[in-house]
């Protein structure tokens, strides 16, 4: 069924159409006509431009804009062949039909897929370098805010996790690993051209604003993620972490094409830890209050408690017994609606599409809503001048409660995540009076009833009613560009684009609770404005020598500014609780969250290929990129790549070999490349600055940064070796790839003595090195195509090795910290992967008196006690004999943070008209620090999860929770981190499933539509993992290289159901 | 020659942009371009101040580090710095004593930086007289800046030129106390002639350096000096007296009174931290740590606090919690820092004298104090009860300043009053991240 016709490059399809319109035009005698119409198999949709011919004659034809077709055909003609770029061409019996109607499948070889590289195309054929493309249908029905969320699983060598699971947090994306330990190791985003901001540009820690989601995932039509240097060199020092090239849709010649599609959809929180109830949560913490004052020497002192926790009642007498995860996370119900409009004449293209979506987190007061439009227009003036434009404009708005779960947030009061597992169960959320429960001494904490003890935490009820923080963009990215045919064979291209977004940020935290009572109400406006545009110029060249040396050339330049400027103002002291914004009455106010910073880029860059006969391939890159962050003196660098490939399969030799019948391709290719990273997050990290400040009221200069003029590019050396297979006619393609990425000259802070009173004790310099080596495996496969049922299988697998082998002076560790300077839990070491989990080594507890035992530096025992008899020691070695605490000297590197293998199982299934997927994704080879853990065993006034029950007890009980004593915070990981919480992460998700029906055409094709398809889908539908926390992926540091692999009160991802429903006019 | 003309636009376009990368920052300015005349001069001289008043230095950390560890505050938050502290059982890893260190040291910078470059400033605006009293301030602070390190630390590495890359002020070792008292000396016979002979309360002057020369001597047991210097600002009462009751010097919002010699100041835009460890939550505070049971009798005692019991005050019912109250307005955080007060250099010259037998003038110096209390003429007349009563004075006269603890290490009676014997606890750890990011430190004895 799969015969030739694909391997054929695009121009020579082009011309031979053109010969058949004209032969077509000559009629011939005593043939016959047959018309019909040729459609989509998948979408039911016409397909314009499809090529028919009479096998064995030169008789052909086009179909129209709308599909329909209408040949000559001579009698003997037995059959048709009917072929379309992207199709399976087909042969159809006519016997006598005068008719004919066609529906083609997808052609799922991807040899003839044209690849998106950096400022221009290529065949998958012609391509050397290493990159994979995934269509945008693969997104547009996945309930995610940004389309990077939608990505997981579904390329080889990149990495995308969720770290929470509150509305539009950016995904952490690796693309073969992390690529620096200072800079982003977040991808270069170019959205039709233009690189765009991406990261977290909310000005709070209660709300993220992925800049990302302002792109409507309904108009992606295809992502390119560029992972080697040969791809990603063109782009030079903006490309060490990887390219994801956007693609948006745009029109096609033919009648208009309307779509509208919609879901809705519920998410839910899973896998919530098993906490204590009222009951079992009075008698433990009465448990441990006991076994202080036993320990403390106190027990036959009467005037030290022997319990501090006591039943409350409910007005009705029954004994209170509150589950707090009620209160925080609800069912959130979310939807949304696209519609497009395509079209045009062979001369104009237009897209038209309009976005509503508003979702609704799991967790009470989350919120994500967008309103966006997009035009896309493509204009062909003369022949020789082409046009293109793009606007698109887009308002989101997002707002979440704290959760606990942003970089930097983990350890607030506030954070819902910690309250849902932390509070006591035996008090209300409401006094009986309908009023918040609020500790009357205490009155920013919650009231704690009969309990004798004073809560640190708020009520969660009153903070998530009370307080608000959003954090909102408008944002317009819009293109203008020209392609003029200046020569035969040599193009000039020119795009221009502006990125312009806007964000406002409103932080309301309420004098009733939470961080506005100790300034009687706060609110925060911060207005940003990003302000980014970009001119591309590109000359290329293309031609062809002596019918088997093709040579295309590039060259260009680039420039690209960055103006960021942010401004807000903290009102406190409310006049009134009734105002509860910036514009009400407020007693006093402060600059807060002002920004002027700039950025500008200048590069110039070329690209030269050749291939001789389609079977040896060559690219060469190069780019000069001038990066004004950069040291004076170092902004410019020089980066490059060469790749080349040789189409072994093509070769007649190989041809007429035996293997050649089950490896029906091959190809080989190599690459190396030198890229740069200088995506430094201050502009100005090179300077020395002064920044002022006041003396009182008088103004003052001090140095506020110490600077390093020499500051220039991190470089990466990148090598790829690699192969695409086909097997048995393409229905198996594997594509294998070995890569070395050796990185030097890391920009680090070199910590400095604090001695020499430097902001911040460091310097940044270029003093590291560190290699990601791996394998990367992609196997696509058609498993079955029987008749109307089709099985497609996409497995991808990356095996990842990242050692860091240079630090600066001296190769001093760096430590990485999670929130607070304290909480010490990552290191990153000579020898080790970027990262590493870092905390005190416990060796379980001691079974003869349920203490804590560690092991300290000097690889000796010790053991804690939180409390002791006057004159003892807490600390003691397994002899009672006092030993030193544990301190910082003592931590060890407990293990690896980062995945060392990862990947994704997609599965396509149709049945006439039904549609299956299945997403699976996977990763592992290294811990995660189970910090929700030690939250859930501290052993002050928190409440527990049910694990406590296990506790040691008496002499003789072997297990890992020690011995109850009130106000220990330490033997379980809440003073420091301790080894036994780390766990390993790996997991299997099943990411997203889906099933999907076609109504039959003739249900509707009378009121106008012509496809209609209704789905449903689940997202993070099961989890298997040994990790005994909520979700493996979890990192409360979210993008940062350096302290990866850290969960500590934070929120999961959602478990989400949608419906939905696509129909076509 | 028509698609000749196609090219042309492409051709304008690569015409350059050479300074395109040439970006300079706004908010901040170029280390080269920051101290170039007068009055940024006189900007990075106020900035010496504001780093002097940082939280972690005078704005809260430091001071805090004395008073809590001096047995008469409690820990009542949730932050376990504060409480290793306040049980004395510090270790290196300490929050509260590694920014303390660190923000001493950015002080120690700032006058680096302004005595290095303010010599070679050609400004008409800029005198001799501003050149000096500018380097005088420098001296005076960094002078301040060791003299707290010596007294935390002992003997710390004495960086005196300012650091611009990373190479400047490598392996320098610790110098021992007495050579960084030494250097402390230096820096305040240096300053005092540079300085003009003017009062100014949150400005050092040549009357400032006295003062803390005074109490320089006091903690090297150079007792004529102590009595010497105290006694130029005591004598000065046009300028310095003791203002009565003892809460005029802090209530009502009142700033720079004549009790202060040396306060910092605040605004709503540079805030001391203070008010937020000791004001309770009602009171827009965190209440992290209190006036323990004992302070607060001494306290309420109308025969040893008399009316210092307005330095404590009860939350409502049902709480009726004490709490410190010496920073308390409104705006939060507009309180002053208070460096050294009057009260002080009477409480110095009263245990000079004591020390050198002058029994008599001493009880008066301890009684002027102890009348604007309120409370009773002391009796004392040897110079051990005298010695003592200066001990327990200082007590409830500086409970929430910096004061208590090194008072008691000073005079070696902390053994005898808070029961601690081990000495290596008399000074603090130096911070592990100093440790660790200079190999030519070694740590104190014991942490």
């Amino acid at each position: 069924m799969n015969t030739t016709s694909m391997k054929i490059p695009v121009h020579n399809v082009l011309k031979t159409l053109l010969l058949l319109a004209f032969i077509t035009s000559q009629a011939f005698a005593q043939s016959r006509v047959i018309t019909g119409t040729i459609t989509g198999k998948d979408d039911g949709q016409s397909i314009p431009g499809v090529n028919i011919v009479v096998p064995g004659t030169n008789q052909g034809a086009q179909t129209d804009a709308n599909g329909k077709f209408s040949i000559q055909v001579p009698p003997s003609a037995k059959k048709l062949a009917i072929s379309a770029i992207g199709f399976v061409t087909q042969e159809i019996s006519i016997d006598n039909r005068t008719t004919l109607d066609v529906a083609l499948s997808s052609d799922t070889r991807q040899l003839s897929e044209v690849m998106v590289v950096g400022y221009g195309t290529q065949t998958k054929a012609e391509f050397t370098g290493s990159a994979v493309r995934v269509n945008g249908d693969a997104i547009k029905e996945q309930p995610v805010q940004s389309f990077d969320q939608a990505l997981q699983g579904r390329a080889a060598g990149v990495s995308i996790a969720q770290p929470n699971g509150v509305l539009n947090n950016p995904p952490v994306i690796r693309i073969r690993g992390v690529n620096s330990i200072s800079l982003s190791s977040y991808p270069l985003v170019v959205v039709d051209g233009i690189p765009i901001n991406t990261g977290n540009v909310s000005a709070s820690t209660a709300v993220p604003n992925n800049p990302l989601g302002d792109i409507n995932p309904a108009d992606i039509e295809s992502i390119d993620v560029l992972k080697d240097a040969a791809s990603t060199s063109i782009y030079g020092s903006r490309a060490a972490a990887g390219v994801l090239l956007i693609t948006t849709k745009r029109g096609k010649a033919g009648k208009p094409r309307i779509a509208y599609e919609t879901w809705v959809g519920a998410s839910e929180v899973v896998r919530l830890p098993k906490l204590l109830n009222a009951e079992q949560f009075i008698s433990i913490k009465n448990e441990a209050v006991l076994n202080a004052k036993i320990l403390g020497g106190n027990a036959t002192n009467d005037n030290v408690a022997s319990a501090l926790f006591f039943p409350n009642t409910n007005a009705d007498g029954s004994a209170i017994n509150t589950r707090w995860s009620d209160y925080i996370y609800r069912t959130g119900v979310s939807q949304s609606h696209n519609i497009s409009v395509s079209g045009g004449t062979q001369s104009t293209t237009y897209y038209f599409s309009a976005n509503y979506t508003d979702q609704k987190g799991f967790l009470v007061a989350n919120e994500f809503k967008r309103k966006a439009a997009r035009f896309n227009i493509d204009q062909e003036v003369t022949t020789w001048l082409k046009l293109r434009g793009s606007v698109s404009y887009n308002t989101s708005d997002n707002q979440s409660p704290y959760a606990g779960s942003l970089p930097g947030s983990n350890f607030f009061l506030v954070g819902a995540a910690r309250l849902s597992i932390a509070l006591p169960p035996n008090v209300p959320a409401y006094n009986a009076d309908g009023s918040y429960n609020i500790s009357k001494t205490n009155p920013n904490t919650i009231g704690m009833g009969n309990n004798l003890v004073v809560s640190n935490f708020g009520n969660p009820v009153a903070l998530l009613d009370q307080n608000r923080f959003t954090s909102g963009n408008d944002r317009i990215i819009a293109s203008f560009g020209a392609t003029a045919k200046l020569l035969k064979n040599l193009d000039f291209a020119t795009t221009y684009a502006i990125d312009r977004l806007r964000t406002d940020n409103v932080s309301f935290n309420s004098a009733i609770q939470g961080d506005g009572y100790s300034t009687k109400g706060s609110v925060t406006n911060v207005s940003a404005i990003r302000d980014n545009w970009n001119w591309t110029n590109t000359l290329s060249y293309k031609e062809t020598f002596a019918t088997k040396h093709a040579v295309s050339v590039l060259a260009g330049y680039d420039v690209q500014k960055f103006n960021n400027s942010a401004w807000g103002a903290t009102r406190t002291q409310t006049a009134d609780p009734f105002f509860d914004n910036y514009q009400g009455n407020w007693g006093a106010i402060t600059a807060s969250g002002n920004d002027l910073s700039e950025r500008a880029y200048l590069s110039f860059f070329s690209r030269l290929n050749y291939d001789l006969n389609k079977k040896y391939f060559v690219t060469v890159n190069f780019r000069r990129d001038g990066n004004s962050a950069l040291g004076t003196g170092k902004k410019y660098g020089n980066f490059g790549g060469v790749s080349g490939g040789w189409a072994l399969g093509e070769e007649p030799f190989y041809k007429n070999s035996r293997l050649a019948s089950t490896l029906t391709n091959i190809k080989l290719r190599a690459s190396w490349g030198r890229v740069g990273n200088g995506n430094l997050s201050d502009s100005y990290s090179s300077l020395e600055l002064y920044s002022g400040s006041l003396y009182g009221n008088a103004p003052t200069w001090a140095i506020s940064q110490a600077g390093n003029q020499n500051l220039g590019w991190e470089t990466s050396e990148q090598t790829n070796i690699g192969a695409d297979l086909g097997f048995l006619n393409d229905r198996i393609q594997v594509d294998v790839t070995y890569f070395n990425n050796n990185v030097n000259g890391l920009i680090l802070s070199a910590p400095q003595a604090v001695s020499k009173g430097i902001p911040g004790n460091s310097i940044l310099g270029n003093v590291g090195s560190m290699y990601n080596r791996g394998i990367e495996l992609g196997i696509n496969a058609t498993i079955l195509r029987k008749g109307d049922f089709s099985w497609n299988a996409a497995f991808n697998y990356t095996n990842l090795n990242n050692k860091v082998t240079a630090l600066a002076d001296g190769n001093t560790d760096i430590v990485g910290t999670t929130h607070v300077s304290y909480e010490t839990t990552n290191v990153t070491r000579v020898g080790y992967s970027v990262g590493s989990l870092y905390g005190a080594k416990t060796a379980g507890v001691n079974p003869d008196n349920g203490r804590r035992i560690f092991i300290n530096g000097k690889d000796e025992k010790v053991q804690y006690s939180q409390v002791v008899a006057p004159g003892e020691s807490q600390w003691t070695y397994l002899d009672g004999k006092t030993a030193a605490a544990i301190t910082g000297a003592d931590y060890y590197l407990i293990g690896n943070a980062l995945p060392r293998w990862y990947g994704g199982l997609v599965n396509n299934v149709r049945y006439k008209n039904f549609d299956l997927s299945v997403n699976l994704t996977y990763s592992g080879g290294n811990l995660v620090m189970n910090g929700t853990r030690a939250t859930l065993l501290d052993q002050r006034a928190y409440n527990n999860s049910t694990e406590v029950l296990t506790r040691w007890q008496k002499p003789g009980d072997i297990t890992d929770v020690p011995r109850l004593i009130y106000n220990d915070q330490l033997s379980t990981g809440s003073s420091f981190p301790v080894s036994t919480n780390a766990e390993k992460a790996d997991f299997l998700r099943l990411q997203n499933a889906s099933i999907g029906y076609r109504l039959p055409t003739t249900l509707f094709s009378k009121i106008g539509l012509s496809s209609v398809r209704v789905y449903a889908q689940g997202s993070n539908l099961f989890l298997i993992t040994p990790y005994s926390g909520t979700d493996p992926e979890s990192s409360v540091n979210g993008n940062s290289n350096t302290t990866p692999g850290i969960e500590k009160n934070s929120v999961g991802q959602a478990r989400t159901i949608t419906f939905g429903l696509n129909v076509g006019f | 020659m028509k698609k000749n003309l196609r090219l042309l636009p492409f051709i304008l376009l690569l015409t350059g942009c050479q300074s395109f990368l040439d970006v300079q920052p706004e908010l901040q300015v170029d280390e080269s371009q920051a101290i170039t005349n007068g009055s940024t001069a006189e900007a990075a001289v106020n900035g010496l101040y504001n780093r002097l008043g940082s939280d972690s230095y005078y704005g809260s950390n430091f001071p805090a580090i004395s008073y809590l560890s001096g047995g008469d505050i409690q820990w009542t938050g949730s932050q376990s710095d504060p409480q290793q502290i306040t049980a004395r059982k510090l270790t290196a890893d300490n929050g509260y004593v590694g920014s303390a260190w660190s923000a001493i040291y950015k002080t120690i910078l700032q006058a680096n930086y302004l005595l290095e470059t303010v010599p070679t400033l050609s400004d008409p605006q800029l005198t001799a007289d501003r050149k000096n009293q500018i380097q005088g301030e420098a001296y005076a602070l960094r002078a301040l800046s060791y003299f707290d390190l010596a007294r935390g630390w002992g003997g710390v590495q004495l960086i005196l030129k300012a650091t611009h890359t990373p190479s400047d002020n490598t392996g320098i070792t610790r110098s021992s106390l007495d050579d960084t008292y030494a250097q402390v000396l230096k820096d305040l016979t240096a300053a005092e002639p540079l300085l003009g002979n003017t009062t100014n309360r949150n400005k050092v002057t040549r009357k400032t350096v006295w003062a803390l020369r005074a109490r320089y001597h006091l903690y090297r047991k150079e007792w004529e000096q102590a009595e010497t210097y105290a006694s130029k600002l005591i004598d000065d009462a046009a300028s310095y007296k003791l203002t009565k009751p003892y809460n005029a010097f802090f209530a009502n919002n009142a700033v720079a009174t004549t009790e202060s010699v040396f306060e910092i100041a605040y605004t709503n835009s540079f805030k001391n931290g203070h008010y937020n460890w000791w004001l309770p939550p009602a009171l827009s505070g965190r209440r992290e740590w209190a006036p323990n049971d004992k302070l607060v009798t001494l306290l309420n005692d109308p025969t040893v606090g008399g009316n210092r019991s307005e330095l404590i005050a009860k939350t409502v019912p049902p709480g009726n919690l004490w709490y410190g109250k010496l920073y308390y307005r409104t705006p939060l955080g507009t309180d002053p820092a208070y460096v050294i007060r009057i009260a002080e250099l009477y409480l110095i010259r009263a245990e000079a004298r004591a020390q050198l037998g002058k029994t008599t003038t001493a009880l008066a110096d301890l009684n002027a104090v102890r009348d604007r209390a309120g409370v009773a003429l002391s009796q004392a007349s040897t110079k051990e009860t005298l010695l003592l009563a200066i001990e327990n004075e200082r007590q409830v006269e500086f409970p929430f300043e910096t004061d208590r603890w090194f008072n008691l290490i000073r005079t070696g009676r902390v053994a005898a009053v808070l029961g601690i014997t081990d000495v290596n606890k008399y000074v603090l750890p130096i911070p592990n991240s100093e440790i660790l990011a200079d190999k030519a430190l070694t740590q104190n004895p014991g942490y």
